[in-house]
């Protein structure tokens, strides 16, 4: 046990999900790996990221990206060991970057030993550790997630003779949670890991750990039982850690994963994004102040993880099936787009390649109340790839340069796990790092401006939230505010020039000062106060006391 | 000692200066020929008094009207908000500057304590419910609404709408009852009613003010319409080469929209409906309460209709051509519908419902001002009324919604009208679709209407036209570049069949 009040570094973070797969090899085989990350820990650190996420990297038959664990002490070979991924960790915090990942908690691979041994007799010691029946007819309410592939969360086993459960792919049975042994053997991976130096975990697909007939098998309380169970331990054990929830549902039944502050101290907010891209369509910000408006307060200390675009489709499970098909009509016009619920495209296609509204969308995210998290690539504006299967279109190798594999492998082209983006406009001859580090006015240099001005004013980090009425529908204009200081972002979601006219009451008398420049703009009187915004234009402004 | 308004010389005569330069006062064109207090309640005392007036307003018909006025009569002459009306000293030598601030927040702050003083004096304020004044300040602070057509409104603590009625009208007013009304029943698409605020003289009410839930965040309808518009045509302005397009791919570009209404559309439909039914309900307790149309209600449609059409039909003006050429059809259609056996119901309705009194905030769509048309007396706006009244009103604003934009965007003499005024008239036929078949989507509003499919098609049209008749007796006077906007409604309904 500590007194040490916890720091809640995680409030104040920019982090950057990375897919060691895309990353950089190092070693030529063709395949992004840790030592190839630690070889571009520089580069993370030029830009201003302070944690980076990884995406699974433990050992794997990879049939989903990973997320299918064959031996959770290990690492798959393709990225390197147990002692990489030591020194990942070592030559991160080094630079003053946290390191978390993702960990599996609710299935394995079918590959697994646990998994292996269960199904090899009834009276197999493990047998118990997963979820077994004689008839596809339990749990009837839970949904099929994988409806592009799967018909049933049952799959009937040969060599078992019975059925076994598993929410998502038929290679990826569930864990049973039921079961002590299984519960103190998750536990001490989790010891193992954050012993190791991980600064937090990412806990994927959480809602699902337990099962109850007559339930949809989601945010079960027994499920909250036992996450409240890890976080004591990791508090205890290993302080100033964070875990990171990932339950897409919507934010009011999100909010049960922070418990009490007891449980996760972030969770995703999967809403919020497809909604920026529609009310970016529909040029008003209704979908976005909508969902903000439904979303509760969380415990102090807790924090909201924010992002524009993931290694996963852009998921559509949280909109309205009305919304969904008006979604597919404006941001999927190739029906190849289209997966399971959602589309599978990068930030900058989604976005037509523009310029501003990759910016005013950069700015949301590191504006809006959460922990900006940013997707590997998109800094540099990277394309996607709609040809490849499933989500490996928006895992290409990280563009580094104009050379050969686009910088990221000496291996021969054909060797690589991916081919890179070779198209005049998102391929890496003209959309790397390099070139986009040369130019002072590229969008990497932006971003990297932007996430500086960010983590200069821990308003952005823990601030409250406040929306300002703004007479102009086209205009999302908010206030950050902590005891320090004052933050009016000002955007417009139109690709038309926009007058704006906000109520600011409370602000009467204050000299708005533009963070980026330092610019003084005219004080605020009493009456509205007006401004001018250009296509997809947005403002910061901090709000000083008058002179 | 107190203030004697009749010491300060002149001041009624300024304030019969002043009252035509206020957005609010209603009978710019008819005077005002004097103005006097008819009754005088101080809300606040010496040093700095302030009076609530309940002015009478000569008309040169010969006719009264009566405002309420918010007098601040301040010692010290601090540049505050408001104009001044009238500076000077009284008998005692004590110098004055008069301000009308009825929506300040400090008069609303000092009507608290008229309120609780109760009715000791001869004019006095009574709130509903008791203690509802409780709402009129906040630690938060408050504000003044900017322009209005016909109040003058106060926000409080960004949490409460202080709405003060400038025409004082007889209570109850029909907005106060059906805003109540619906808040008894929990209808969710409006600003919940908090209270009411009457001022008692002389054995007279008038309705003073409305108390209500203030709707933060929120956009009005005919904003949200210009804005899903600017986004269809703002790109086929670059294109626009003066060719007209095929009606198809109007209807296409529409439905493909990205900024699209049509969402909207359904659910303001949608709402709509709900709203009648609500209003129709026995639970709401209004007087009268729903009925079944009489023949002499659809006569009076008919009636009301042909009227406009004979005054209008005696207006010199080439650019009504088109209603003369159709002069026979609509009084064909006015006709018919005048003669109606079985047109539904008649309700308690919004009364003056378009796209500018609905308001869309983070919890949906809201209707606002149950007013009716402020101008007409509180009798007759309280009269039950076809709900097809209220449809017909939004379905034209949807109309008016294309042809602003159009011109916003075009002058309608430019070549580039001709491709843009399709596109225009596509949006508002496939709006004008969506919301009509949402609206009666509910088998309880289904059950208000004329049974019959053309009948009530029938009765809708004539309604339609009767508004536009409305519109364009209006735009003749005020606005006569727009007539064109009634006169294509009017075309466009008379030709059979057509939406």
């Amino acid at each position: 046990m500590t007194s040490r009040e916890p720091s809640r570094w995680y409030q104040d973070a920019v982090m950057y999900e990375v897919l060691v797969r895309g990353f950089y090899d190092s070693n030529g085989d063709g395949i992004g790996d840790l030592p190839g990350l630690t070889s571009k820990l520089d580069y993370l650190n030029w830009l201003g990221v302070d944690c980076i996420w990884l995406l699974p990297v433990f050992a794997s038959p990879l049939r989903d990206g990973g997320y299918d664990i064959s031996d959770f002490y290990a690492i798959h070979p393709d990225y390197g060991t147990v002692e990489d991924f030591r020194e990942l960790i070592e030559a991160a915090h080094a630079r003053g970057i946290r390191v978390i990942s993702d960990l599996v908690m609710n299935h394995t691979s079918d590959l697994h030993p646990w998994f292996q041994e269960a199904r090899s007799s009834p009276t197999s010691p493990k047998r118990d550790w997963y979820l077994w029946s004689d008839t596809n007819s339990r749990y009837r309410q839970a949904r099929v997630i994988f409806v592009d592939t799967e018909t049933s969360n049952w799959t009937w086993d040969e060599v078992a003779g019975a059925y076994y459960w598993h929410r998502f792919f038929r290679h990826q049975p569930d864990l049973n949670y039921d079961n002590p042994e299984v519960q103190e053997a998750m536990l001490d991976v989790i010891r193992y890991w954050l012993g190791m130096g991980l600064d937090g975990l990412r806990l994927d697909a959480v809602p699902y750990l337990f099962e109850r007939e007559g339930t949809n098998c989601e945010n079960l309380p027994e499920t909250h039982q036992y996450l409240k169970r890890v976080r004591a331990v990791v508090d205890a054990e290993f302080p100033d850690r964070v875990l990171l929830a990932e339950a897409n549902q919507w934010p009011r039944d999100v909010r049960a994963y922070y418990g009490e502050g007891d449980e996760c101290q972030m969770c995703f907010h999967f809403p919020l994004m497809p909604r920026m891209f529609m009310a970016l369509r529909q040029e008003q910000r209704y979908p976005i102040t909508e969902i903000l408006a439904d979303t509760p307060a969380i415990p102090d200390g807790c924090q909201w993880g924010l992002f524009l675009r993931n290694h996963d489709e852009l998921t559509l499970e949280m909109v309205t099936d009305t919304e969904r098909d008006y979604m597919y009509a404006e941001f999927a016009a190739d029906p190849r787009m289209k997966l399971n619920l959602g589309i599978r495209r990068r930030l900058a296609p989604l976005l037509g390649n523009g310029r501003r509204q990759m910016e005013l969308f950069i700015a949301l995210l590191l504006s809006l109340p959460g922990t900006p998290i940013l997707y590997y690539g998109d800094e540099i504006g990277m394309g996607d790839n709609v040809y490849v299967r499933d989500r490996d279109g928006v895992r290409t190798p990280m563009q580094w340069n104009a050379d050969r594999c686009g910088g990221f492998s000496r291996a021969d082209f054909a060797q690589l796990y991916l081919p890179p983006l070779m198209d005049p406009v998102y391929g890496y001859q003209a959309c790397n790092v390099e070139q986009q580090q040369r130019s002072e006015s590229s969008l990497l240099q932006w971003v990297r401006r932007f996430v500086r001005v960010r983590q200069a004013h821990p308003v952005f980090g823990r601030g409250d939230f406040t929306i300002v009425e703004v007479n102009n529908p086209s205009v999302f204009a908010f206030v950050r505010s902590s005891a320090d200081e004052e933050v009016l972002c000002v955007n417009n979601l139109s690709r038309f020039a926009q007058p704006a006219s906000l109520a600011l009451p409370a602000y009467s008398g204050r000299s708005p000062v533009e963070l980026v420049g330092r610019v003084p703009f005219p004080k605020i009187g009493r009456s509205p106060y007006p401004l001018t915004l250009g296509p997809h234009g947005f403002y910061w402004l901090r709000l000083e006391p008058g002179s | 000692m107190t203030l004697e308004l009749d010491q300060l010389p002149q001041l009624f005569a300024e304030i019969a200066r002043w009252l035509p330069g206020q957005r609010w006062f209603g009978h710019k064109a008819e005077g005002p020929t004097f103005v006097r207090p008819r009754a005088i309640l101080w809300v606040s005392p010496l040093p700095h008094p302030r009076a609530l007036v309940l002015a009478e307003v000569g008309l040169d018909s010969g006719t009264v009207a009566a405002y309420h006025l918010g007098l601040d009569f301040d010692p010290a002459g601090s540049p505050e908000a408001g104009d001044v009306i009238w500076e000077g000293t009284d008998p005692q030598e004590r110098r004055w500057s008069v301000r009308e601030v009825l929506s300040q927040p400090a008069f609303s702050r000092a009507l608290i304590g008229a309120a609780r003083s109760g009715s000791a004096e001869a004019a006095h304020l009574v709130v509903t419910p008791a203690g509802a004044e409780e709402h009129l300040t906040s630690a938060d602070g408050a504000r003044a609404l900017g322009l209005e057509q016909s109040n003058s409104s106060l926000v409080v603590g960004e949490r409460v709408l202080v709405k003060f009625y400038r025409r004082a009208w007889p209570a109850p007013s029909p907005e106060v009852e059906l805003t109540s009304a619906l808040t008894r029943v929990g209808f969710p698409a409006i600003a919940p009613a908090l209270g009411s605020m009457e001022l008692e003289a002389g054995g007279d009410r008038t309705t003073l003010g409305l108390i209500q839930r203030y709707l933060a965040n929120s956009t009005e309808g005919m904003v949200l319409a210009q804005t899903s518009l600017r986004d269809l045509e703002g790109d086929l302005l670059m294109e626009a080469d003066g060719d007209v397009p095929p009606p198809e791919r109007c209807r296409r570009a529409v439905l493909q929209q990205g900024g699209s209404f049509l969402p909207a559309a359904r659910e303001l439909g949608h709402l709509t409906g709900a709203l009648h039914l609500a209003l129709a309900s026995p639970a709401s307790g209004l007087k009268p309460p729903a009925a079944e149309m009489e023949s002499s209600d659809v006569q009076s449609i008919r009636d009301r209709g042909l009227q406009h059409l004979e005054r209008l039909l005696q207006v010199r003006e080439p650019r009504l051509e088109p209603l003369r050429v159709r002069a026979a059809d609509v009084r064909r259609v006015l006709v018919e519908a005048g003669s109606l056996p079985r047109a539904g119901s008649k309700i308690r309705v919004h009364g003056d419902l378009h796209l500018g009194q609905v308001v869309r905030n983070d919890e949906g769509w809201h209707f606002l001002d149950f007013e009716g048309r402020p101008s007409e007396p509180p009798a007759l706006r309280r009269q039950l009324a076809s709900p097809l009244r209220d449809v017909a009103g939004m379905l034209r604003s949807l109309e008016y919604a294309a042809a602003l934009a159009l011109r916003q965007q075009v002058h309608p003499d430019e070549a580039n009208a001709r491709t843009l005024s399709p596109y225009g008239l596509a949006w508002a036929e496939v709006m004008r679709e969506a919301f009509w078949l949402a609206y009666w989507r509910d088998p309880g509003v289904l059950a208000l209407l004329p049974p019959a499919p053309e009948d009530r098609e029938l009765l809708l049209r004539a309604l339609e036209l009767n508004q536009c008749l409305y519109e364009l007796e209006y735009e003749i006077n005020f606005r006569p570049d727009w007539i064109e906007i009634p006169l294509e409604g009017i075309v466009r309904l008379v030709a059979a069949g057509s939406w």
